[in-house]
């Protein structure tokens, strides 16, 4: 399968690299343009900054209000969204076939002149607030948000991307304004289509659309290298009510292009990747502890998380945090068995023609190829690498790579002095710190 | 569409074929008939002895299958006091069986490089497999044994007991939105209701299960005349077919005893419901009694929740979320089910903003829908999404196993994705007009409403 040849790839007259991945099964166009950085560009303070820079622009071009905009798409038959993470933007969206050229053409007028209005800017910010105290409803976002910033702390991977209430209510337009130009350059661009197109059909649509954009080179901003904490740290965010526990435990995870990030793959897919995986086995199908169980190595540009993620009952939140330390300490320490690694390279050589069943599936690791300038062969040579992985290199990779005695361990949980108390004894833990989930 | 199957040529050939041979009456192989599935694409209907249906759509855009298998047994087939039995089977039937050790089902997958899961609502139980092409055997192998040999005993139940209670604590007990959601089926059906309970159980049921109500559960549905096997993908229908025959062949059907409607709900006037959670701001649950899914009525509601909720253009939206900012989060739908469903709306409102606002706001958009005329463009609009979301839900095999198991356990006939759309399409203004007016009616609603703990 990874000897299958990707699509047609081009250039626009500006130097914007663009990717098609046709399918003609079905009358449907999945586009994505994707800005070479993201939030890691938000000053110190100002966290928050690119995603109301990016939402802001999604409010519709020049000379067309919000909501006619909002109709347009509608009409058109077509989805828009803008999601920003910490090394990136991803302004994605489908569209029935028939509609493609007129969509591509709105979608190259909020990058080239997005309205940028004073009253959507002042609606929006307020809506930001507002998901920023509906977050205090959904556990386990807010417990994976408390996780990053205990881990990252002040580093930018640790800044909420979506900021904070006292951040985005200072939000000025001129600031936010001034970013989104800033980032809205043919540099910082990269355009992928899949499914019912061909290089003839929408070449010309697609350097109409991103025609007139400034002309600029890619963003040089890069994140520092991160630097893991010494210590088992536990956080614990108190909420009330709480029935059962969100929890996460981990340390800093893997930079796209690793040499360990294979290793690791098959390494972390024998112990939480699963639902026969050492984790999962141990928390959810031997003692049913939890309803869901993983564990995951995630890579950036920079280091990022990995975490193992479980939700036990109130009651066996400490047996299970325990269970999961000592699991962790024995995958570090011992390794995995032959047949677990044998078993787990398995898993993921099959489902692998899963990763590449439709268009949009295959575009993904061209654009991530492109983004994190990788070697070409590091994602289309998924086979291959993880038929190179041996038991002793992926044991070997845990032992350098995945984190024991330094770990950031965040629970969300109804605080109390009797689960405070047995968080203390927990081996090796230095401190443990409460928090109210309205803080986080 | 571009024409990516390879269709049987002579399907009942296909089927003498098969049966030279077979002596069990349950192995024999009947085909029924061929179901167009939209322009470039059709389903082969089979039939065992034993009454196992089987629907299989050659698509041979990538090298995968996905193997589907629906039972028509779903929340509202239990009885009060064991409520949840139907979900707690979904987790059962990942266990042992009398021919394969506990894990190994899993074990096996994996190794197949497969993805498997399972879902319950309140009419089906389903469970799939999605695999390389090369692997569907095994998927053949492995349901055929759990659908007669699964082994139900204390330590099975034990196991499984503490999962589904944890499962119900993450999706009702912490949630704010499972629990009021819980809260507007029982308002609106009435809790002895079979469409009341939920469909995860109550809590003092899960905790009750006895061996003897799981067996005799198993024993009555899981057999394969209340089953169909869904197959999509890159399959060869000549060495398919036998392997069904073979590993299915010898199990017996089951005796069923054709389950009476739910009664019909006999609500005259609007009922509320309060609640206090920990929560930064009022939410409010409501639902209408809606029609069965596969009426046209229910294609117009379905219109009807796209004009109110479903691009950022939609009338609720903008109105509540961009115009008024009182609400921070909306959603809407409508329930596919057999015997009729919910109309419902969940809102979020934003903090220190009363639900009342929002729920006038509903009340006028309901005249507005009953007493104007929702112009072409707007429906036009809204129609144009729902052709994008139809597209998007069949471009994978198992996007369209999905669609075909839902369409012929709900409407009987398997391809019923495609008269939705037709539907769609043809909904007119007074459509709207009249199907507001006779399913939106303040007789016919239930509502909850979330207040923050601690809120005067």
């Amino acid at each position: 399968m990874s000897a299958r040849v990707p699509g047609p790839r081009f250039h626009t007259a500006a130097g914007i690299p663009v990717f098609l991945e046709p399918s003609h099964a079905l009358p449907l166009v999945d586009v994505e343009v994707v800005f070479r950085v993201g939030a890691i560009t938000d000053p110190e303070g100002r966290e928050g900054l690119t995603r109301l820079a990016a939402r802001l622009a999604r409010r519709g071009p020049k000379g067309m209000s919000a909501e006619r905009f909002d109709e347009t798409l509608d009409a058109l038959g077509a989805t828009l969204g803008m999601s920003v993470s910490t090394e990136w933007i991803r302004v994605h969206g489908s569209v029935i076939r028939r509609n493609l050229e007129p969509y591509l053409g709105l979608l190259g007028r909020i990058l080239r002149e997005p309205g940028m209005r004073a009253a959507d800017f002042a609606r929006l910010r307020r809506k930001t607030e507002a998901e920023l105290v509906q977050l205090r409803d959904h556990d386990r976002p807010l417990a994976a948000r408390a996780f990053r910033g205990q881990l990252f702390g002040s580093h930018p991977y640790g800044r909420p991307v979506s900021g904070t209430l006292e951040t985005v209510s200072e939000m000025k337009l001129a600031e936010v304004k001034a970013h989104f130009a800033s980032l809205a350059v043919s540099g910082n661009l990269i355009v992928g289509l899949a499914g019912d197109v061909t290089e003839e059909t929408v070449r010309d649509a697609i350097e109409g659309a991103l025609a007139g954009l400034p002309e600029a080179k890619a963003s040089r901003a890069r994140a520092p290298k991160p630097r893991a904490k010494r210590g088992r740290r536990v956080l614990l965010v108190d909420k009330p009510d709480r029935t059962q526990t969100q929890l996460f435990v981990g340390g800093l995870g893997l930079a796209m292009g690793d040499p360990d990030f294979w290793p690791l793959l098959v390494a972390n897919t024998a112990f939480g990747g699963t639902f026969t995986s050492r984790l999962v086995h141990e928390v959810r199908s031997e003692r049913g502890w939890s309803y869901g169980a993983g564990s995951k190595v995630g890579v950036d540009r920079q280091p990022d998380t990995f975490y193992l993620w479980t939700h036990p009952g109130a009651e066996q939140a400490v047996d299970c945090l325990a269970l999961e330390l000592e699991l962790l300490d024995g995958w570090v320490q011992k390794g995995l068995t032959a047949d677990e690694v044998r078993r787990s390279k398995q898993y993921l050589k099959k489902s692998h023609a899963f990763d590449l069943e439709t268009a949009a599936k295959r575009l993904d690791p061209q654009i991530d190829t492109e983004l994190f300038g990788l070697d070409p062969t590091w994602l289309a040579g998924y086979l291959r690498h993880v038929a190179g992985v041996s038991r002793a290199s992926a044991n070997d990779a845990t032992r350098r790579r995945i984190p024991s005695d330094d770990l950031s361990i965040t629970l969300l949980a109804t605080a109390d002095t009797r689960l405070v108390s047995a968080l203390e004894g927990l081996p090796g833990v230095r401190q443990v710190d409460v928090v109210s989930h309205e803080t986080v | 569409m571009a024409r990516i199957q390879a269709h049987t040529a002579d399907p009942q050939a296909l089927a003498a074929k098969l049966n030279r041979g077979v002596r069990k009456k349950h192995a024999r192989l009947t085909y029924e008939g061929r179901v167009p599935f939209g322009e470039a694409l059709s389903i082969d209907r089979w039939r065992l002895g034993n009454g196992l249906a089987i629907l299989l759509l050659e698509d041979h855009a990538a090298p995968v299958v996905s193997y589907h298998t629906w039972y028509r047994v779903g929340s509202r087939y239990e009885e009060e006091g064991k409520t949840g039995l139907a979900h707690f089977f979904e987790h059962m039937m990942f266990n042992e069986t009398s021919n394969l050790p506990w894990g190994e089902f899993d074990r096996k997958m994996e190794a197949a490089g497969g993805e498997t899961n399972a879902a319950t609502w309140i009419d089906w139980t389903y469970y799939y497999e999605s695999l390389p092409r090369e692997e569907v055997g095994l998927a053949v192998e492995l349901e055929a044994d759990r659908m007669a040999n699964l082994v139900v005993r204390e330590k099975q139940v034990e196991s499984e007991r503490e999962v589904v209670a944890n499962e119900r604590r993450m999706a009702v007990e912490d949630d704010v939105h499972g629990a009021a959601d819980e809260r507007l089926h029982g308002l609106a059906y009435g809790r002895e209701h079979p469409h009341g309970w939920p469909t995860i159980g109550w809590m003092a049921d899960i905790e009750g299960y006895r061996v003897k109500d799981c067996r005799q559960f198993y024993d009555t549905w899981y057999a394969p005349n209340n089953a169909t096997v869904i197959v999509v993908g890159d399959v060869d229908p000549e060495d398919l077919l036998p392997r069904i025959q073979a590993e299915y062949g010898a199990l017996r059907p089951s005796k069923i005893t054709p389950r009476p409607a739910p009664a019909a709900t006999r609500q005259r006037r609007e009922r509320r419901a309060e609640m206090r959670w920990p929560t930064p701001s009022e939410k409010l649950a409501l639902a209408w009694h809606a029609a069965p899914h596969a009426s046209f009525d229910h294609a117009v509601l379905e219109i009807i929740d796209e004009l109110w909720t479903g691009g950022r253009s939609a009338r609720l939206r903008r109105r509540l979320v961009d115009e008024m900012e009182i609400v921070a989060e909306l959603r809407g739908g409508v329930s596919g089910l057999q015997h009729g469903g919910l109309f419902d709306l969940w809102l979020s409102m934003r903090e220190d903003v009363a639900a009342q606002r929002a729920l006038d706001v509903i009340d006028e958009e309901v005249a507005r829908l009953i007493t104007e005329e929702v112009p072409e463009a707007e429906l036009s609009k809204v129609k144009a999404r729902t052709e994008l979301f139809f597209l998007g839900e069949i471009e994978t095999t198992s996007g369209k196993a999905s669609q075909i198991g839902f369409g012929e356990t709900v409407t009987g006939d398997p391809a019923h994705t495609f008269v939705r759309l037709e539907e769609l399409r043809r909904v007119t203004q007074d459509d709207v007009r009249r199907v507001a007016a006779k399913y939106l009616k303040p007789g016919r609603r239930s509502i909850v409403h979330v207040r923050p703990k601690g809120e005067a």
